[in-house]
């Protein structure tokens, strides 16, 4: 019987044989594919764009804070001390519709070397979105001064090591709205406890154009009283009582008796409101940015801030402070700082 | 016994193969893809603080004010401006940077023609600068007149174009 009777089984063979070829080939050829993009990787260059990237988000991006449970979100992350997590992004603007405008209350609390310290990875994760590894330095330096605020690591000596890229930004930032208590009303001579007001109208701060308002949600707010002594029964007055009003009802916040939130000086000396402090010459409060939540007050909404002051023997007549101050500020005029971010 | 049995017929098939995966091979090490970009990333980080400091220039610093960019042009301040450009476009957190520029002016005529007119350059220029064009249109109120440094300016509320050639020196 001849081994060729017919073609079974041949066909197969080079059927698998040629297949295996062209698998080979193929394989071969798809591994070769990376090796052609090989010369295209270049870190400076990536660097270069995540640089231009982080400085696009700090200067022009008003940042983001998300709460999970409650499914709310804002830009005033600045005022987040406690939960971290809801911070997701840190922008410096002071909102979407003014690129290149920086809150100094974010600046503030984005360079702080203290909380960057403490969590630098958090940092990153807020900056660069990224699970890479990078080593930044983002600094700021307003332009005239001779104090840049910066964090992260020393920038490398040689300028090829690390991608960069330099931001030409404006900061504002809100003084504090001094006042002379001889300016205000006195009540006449009655007994018993006087009552001062800081008002804050919302909806009539909110209302001017964004660069150049003072934002309560975003800005600090600092009011000092100053010649307190003009009034002649100044001896043993103490502050009863400082809490937030909205109408006639009070809200229910510790914030003004917490350092985190707010500042409460008696001539230069922080006091803590619950103690019931004596008065000198002069008074200064300071809201710290982020005071003021949505869930505090709405923008539509006006609250007063009550200063309640008192004799600590209270049974004689005495005349003393007793008015309501409108607060209408404005912010400093914006002044032009640099930016520089640095990655590598 | 002499037949086909056993042979390899696919033989030629591989001599093919490795020819066509050597050539492929060859080919593939011998290509590379161009992309822009690599060289333009020097430009757009000058493009980036020369607009910016163009905006930063003609933002006023206090409501319904003018801004610094407006003042220089309408009185023609050529000093003050590269006084203020440079200090802005050379500032660093720390050091300063090395960079000129060459500022001018494109505008309407009262003969209804753009014109163009320097205003002012920092270094002159041997045209073999890796230069960068940023622009910026600038609103001059209706009360300047700035003929005789603008030939055949119009008197009137204009818009012109300032624009600025960067480059490192």
């Amino acid at each position: 019987m001849s081994l060729r009777d017919d073609d079974s089984a041949l066909l197969s063979i080079d059927f698998l044989a040629g297949f295996t070829v062209f698998l080979l080939a193929f394989i071969i050829a798809a591994s070769m594919v990376p090796g052609m993009l090989a010369s295209l990787q270049s870190s400076t260059v990536d660097h270069d764009a995540v640089a231009y990237r982080t400085g696009v988000i700090l200067a022009e991006d008003p940042g983001w804070w998300f709460d999970e449970v409650t499914m709310t979100g804002h830009t005033h992350w600045e005022g987040e001390r406690t939960a971290l997590d809801s911070i997701k992004r840190m922008g410096l603007a002071i909102s979407k519709d003014t690129p290149g405008i920086l809150s100094m209350g974010k600046v503030e609390r984005f360079f702080n070397k203290i909380e960057y310290n403490a969590n630098p990875k958090f940092y990153s994760s807020r900056l660069f979105f990224s699970d890479y590894p990078y080593t930044f330095n983002i600094s700021l330096k307003e332009v005239g001064s001779d104090t840049p605020l910066s964090i992260g690591s020393p920038v490398p000596k040689d300028t090829t090591d690390y991608g960069s890229i330099r931001r030409m930004v404006m900061v504002k930032e809100v003084g504090p709205a001094i006042k002379d208590s001889s300016s205000f009303h006195s009540s006449d001579n009655t007994i018993g406890a006087k009552t001062f007001a800081i008002r804050l109208n919302f909806s009539e701060i909110l209302s001017k154009p964004l660069a150049y308002r003072v934002d309560p949600y975003e800005d600090r707010i600092e009011v000092r009283l100053e010649n307190l002594n003009h009034y002649n029964d100044n001896a043993n007055v103490i502050l009863e009582d400082l809490s937030l009003f909205r109408g006639p009802s009070k809200i229910p916040t510790n914030r003004l008796k917490d350092t985190r939130y707010s500042i409460l000086k008696v001539g230069d000396e922080t006091k803590n409101p619950e103690d019931q402090p004596s008065i000198a010459d002069n008074i200064t409060l300071i809201l710290k940015p982020g005071f003021f939540t949505y869930e505090i007050v709405k923008p539509s909404e006006t609250v007063d801030i009550k200063f309640t002051f008192n004799k600590t023997e209270p049974t004689t007549d005495w005349t003393y402070l007793n008015d309501t101050y409108d607060y209408a500020s404005t912010p400093s005029p914006l002044t032009p700082a640099v930016l520089e971010v640095a990655i590598w | 016994m002499v037949d086909d049995s056993a042979q390899l017929y696919t033989i030629e098939g591989f001599a093919a193969a490795f020819i066509i995966l050597a050539t492929a091979y060859l080919i593939s090490g011998t290509m590379s893809i161009y992309t822009p970009g690599d060289s333009h990333i020097t430009d757009m980080q000058l493009e980036q603080i020369g607009n910016d400091v163009l905006a930063v220039m003609d933002t006023p610093t206090t409501q319904g004010g003018e801004s610094e960019l407006v003042g220089y042009l309408k009185d023609w301040n050529t000093d003050g401006f590269n006084e203020r450009f440079s200090n802005l476009l050379n500032n660093r957190t720390s050091g300063k940077d090395t960079l000129k520029y060459d500022a001018s002016v494109s505008y309407r005529s009262d003969t209804d023609t753009v014109q163009n007119a320097p205003f002012f350059s920092s270094q002159t220029r041997t045209n073999y600068e890796q230069a960068v064009r940023v622009t910026r249109l600038v609103t001059i109120p209706e009360s300047t007149d700035l003929s005789s440094h603008l030939p055949e300016f119009e008197k009137r509320d204009q818009v012109v174009l300032l624009e600025v050639l960067i480059w490192r020196s």
